[in-house]
């Protein structure tokens, strides 16, 4: 090799290392926290070990100078791990940086000369708690509970409210109670006093029958004997009925299992007309009231809960009455209160109407009569919940439809629609 | 004014606003039952230790914050443990709250060094709440017929549930202030207010305690 070519060489390395040596040099580098007021923490640039700052040391600032022309001004800068692109100022011999997230950056800078090596400074921001990987499901966990506290008051105030209604619903079902229990006592009444007055012709009928037979009178005691079997059919059937009354009543005092069965629907319209009569019949001898029935003959037994259609029945016929007995105490005695109950089978649709020629509703009235706890009866004597309750069990429990036509002082009819399938 | 002013002026004023309920509470001595008479005692030992901070111009706030924990829990646990009827549950409560007390002391020397009572406040807080929100459910379930709003218990329990419950977000308070010192100083304001309308749901019930006769 000869001196010139390695005069070359050396001449050749020596512009390389010019070449890829920065122009600027990082002078300090402070690190604080703008969100607390503290001072300000230089960094030992010749530190050798990676520099490492506390996740709340995340504010810095770097200030550089262009070595070879400390007069020129003009850097880019960079960034990495936030800026994507190079910074260009003109005029600046600092830069800061604020709230940096945790992780591994590295500040570049260099002159705005093309193919300047920019001098480097790189350093490593320790993630704050918001990093730490318990920190955000702890905080959903916080807000989930915040939720649950807030859901749960709402649904116990609602709990609350259900215990309520159900505990009126109790004293509306133990009111209407009260009023059967008197037309029940009337009614049960009637078929003892039966039970007691052929028991006592059967025992006659026996000792008559015992003699017949002493004597041998064959032809007396075949009389006798048909009698006493007649006797003994009547007893059997009044004690029957007397069943029949108490087995209603204990139906109509049996919490609702919500179970469907087919039901007569006449038989149970009927059973209830004549307790709700005989439950005001109690209460005032003095009232009297024509009852007129037209119920559908082919009506087929309908998929209903009997409890609560019998309780419909008797809110209605209950207001039917009460209402006719309001308007006899006003009006002049030629007036016959009337209460009719019919029922009609439609095309898909099963109707039950029960009409009277009492007061009628204000118009005023007619738009709140389903309306939970309102009632125009005087304290004490309603607890708003009957009609309220026939519409709820007419219609989510049955799907049907309940309805009112009434004209003042002249008449009210209720239609309970029931779907015929 | 500054936020950081606003801040200090409103947690003053609801750290302090706490001689209200006690103010209503001597007025109503007479009418007082049981519960609220251990709510008026423990809030007088508040009140104690709040005058005890002031005179030593708040250089060991972070040791009362501490304080405060375990004179909330031994006032909650007293008296919810008095009113639950579930006698098994109320041992349970009382002896359970015996047990935050040590909790507190474990933080407060062991774990976060008398600096930060982020985490055994939290937990207290929760206990206190859970307990509350429990009274408050045998409250609406034995008392159907009566109007929960003319129930003093129904205030003092809801006061309490609403306050712990944004006050449990303590344990999240370092990072806040970490994080935003803005964010910190909004969320002392939300907590002012909070504390202020649990005193004022003190202070009625102990005014409704002369309707509870």
């Amino acid at each position: 090799m000869n001196y010139s070519a390695l005069l070359l060489l050396l001449i050749s390395q020596v512009a390389l290392a010019q070449a890829s040596r920065p122009l600027v040099q990082i002078i300090s580098v402070k690190t604080g926290n703008n969100q607390i007021d503290s001072a300000f923490s230089t960094v030992d640039l010749h530190q050798k070990q990676p520099v490492a700052l506390a996740y709340n040391r995340n504010y810095l600032h770097f200030s550089f100078i262009n070595l070879y022309n400390p007069s020129q001004n003009s850097f880019s800068y960079k960034l990495t791990g936030l800026d994507y692109t190079w910074v260009t100022c003109t005029d600046c011999s600092q830069v800061q940086y604020a709230h940096l997230d945790g992780g591994d950056y590295t500040f570049l800078v260099k002159t705005t000369q093309a193919g300047d090596v920019p001098a480097q400074f790189s350093f490593t921001i320790e993630g704050n708690l918001f990093h730490k990987w318990w920190f955000v499901p702890m905080l959903f966990l916080y807000l989930l509970l915040f939720a649950v506290v807030i859901v749960y008051v709402f649904i116990l105030f609602l709990f609350r409210q259900k215990l309520k209604e159900q505990r009126r619903i109790h004293q509306e079902k133990m009111a209407s109670m009260a009023e059967l229990t008197a037309g029940i006592a009337h009614e049960i009444q009637n078929p003892l006093n039966f039970v007691n007055n052929f028991s006592e012709l059967g025992t006659e009928l026996t000792d008559e029958l015992r003699q017949a037979a002493t004597n041998g009178n064959t032809q007396e005691v075949l009389v006798l004997t048909g009698e006493l079997t007649q006797s003994l059919q009547k007893i059997t059937h009044h004690g029957s009925r007397a069943s029949a009354i108490i087995k209603g009543m204990l139906e109509h005092a049996r919490p609702s299992t919500g179970h469907k069965e087919l039901t007569n629907l006449n038989a149970l319209a009927d059973t209830y007309l004549q307790m709700a009569y005989q439950g005001f019949r109690a209460k005032d001898k003095a009232f009297t009231c024509a009852l007129v029935t037209d119920l559908a003959p082919d009506l087929a037994p309908l998929p209903v809960v009997a409890q609560d259609m019998g309780r419909v029945l008797l809110n209605l016929l209950n207001n039917a009455f009460y209402t006719v007995q309001q308007k006899q105490k006003t009006v002049q005695p030629d007036y016959t209160p009337t209460v009719w109950l019919s029922s009609h089978r439609l095309t898909h649709t099963v109707e039950i109407r029960i009409k009277d020629n009492g007061t009628g509703i204000p118009e005023l009235v007619k738009g709140k009569i389903f309306q939970p706890f309102f009632t125009t009866k005087p304290t004490g004597e309603g607890t708003g919940l009957g009609l309220s309750l026939s519409y709820d069990i007419i219609t989510k429990g049955h799907g049907g439809s309940l309805e009112v036509n009434t004209v003042l002082n002249e008449f009210t009819e209720f239609r309970i629609i029931l779907p015929a399938s | 004014m500054k936020l950081v002013d606003v801040a200090m002026y409103l947690v003053y004023l609801a750290t302090y606003g706490v001689i209200v309920p006690v103010g209503f509470g001597f007025y109503l001595l007479q009418y007082l039952n049981k519960p609220l008479k251990i709510l008026l005692a423990g809030l007088c030992l508040s009140l104690v230790l709040d005058l005890g901070l002031l005179a030593v111009n708040y250089k060991i706030t972070n040791t009362f914050l501490y304080a405060f924990s375990g004179v909330d829990v031994l006032m909650m646990t007293w008296l919810y443990s008095s009113i639950i009827t579930h006698k098994t549950l109320s041992n349970v409560i009382r002896w359970s709250g015996l047990f935050v007390i040590p909790l507190i002391g474990l933080d407060a020397f062991f774990i976060s060094g008398l600096t930060n009572n982020g985490f055994s406040n939290a937990v207290e807080k929760f206990y206190i709440m859970s307990i509350a929100l429990y009274y408050l459910t045998q409250l609406f379930q034995e008392r159907i017929d009566e109007d929960i709003r003319r129930q003093s218990l129904f205030w003092v329990s809801t006061g309490i549930i609403i306050a712990n419950l944004v006050g449990s977000f303590d344990i999240f308070s370092r990072t806040v202030i970490n994080y935003s010192q803005t964010a910190y100083l909004q969320f002392f304001m939300f907590w002012s207010f909070v504390t202020i309308l649990m005193f004022g749901a003190f202070s009625y019930a102990f005014w409704l305690s002369q309707y509870d006769r």
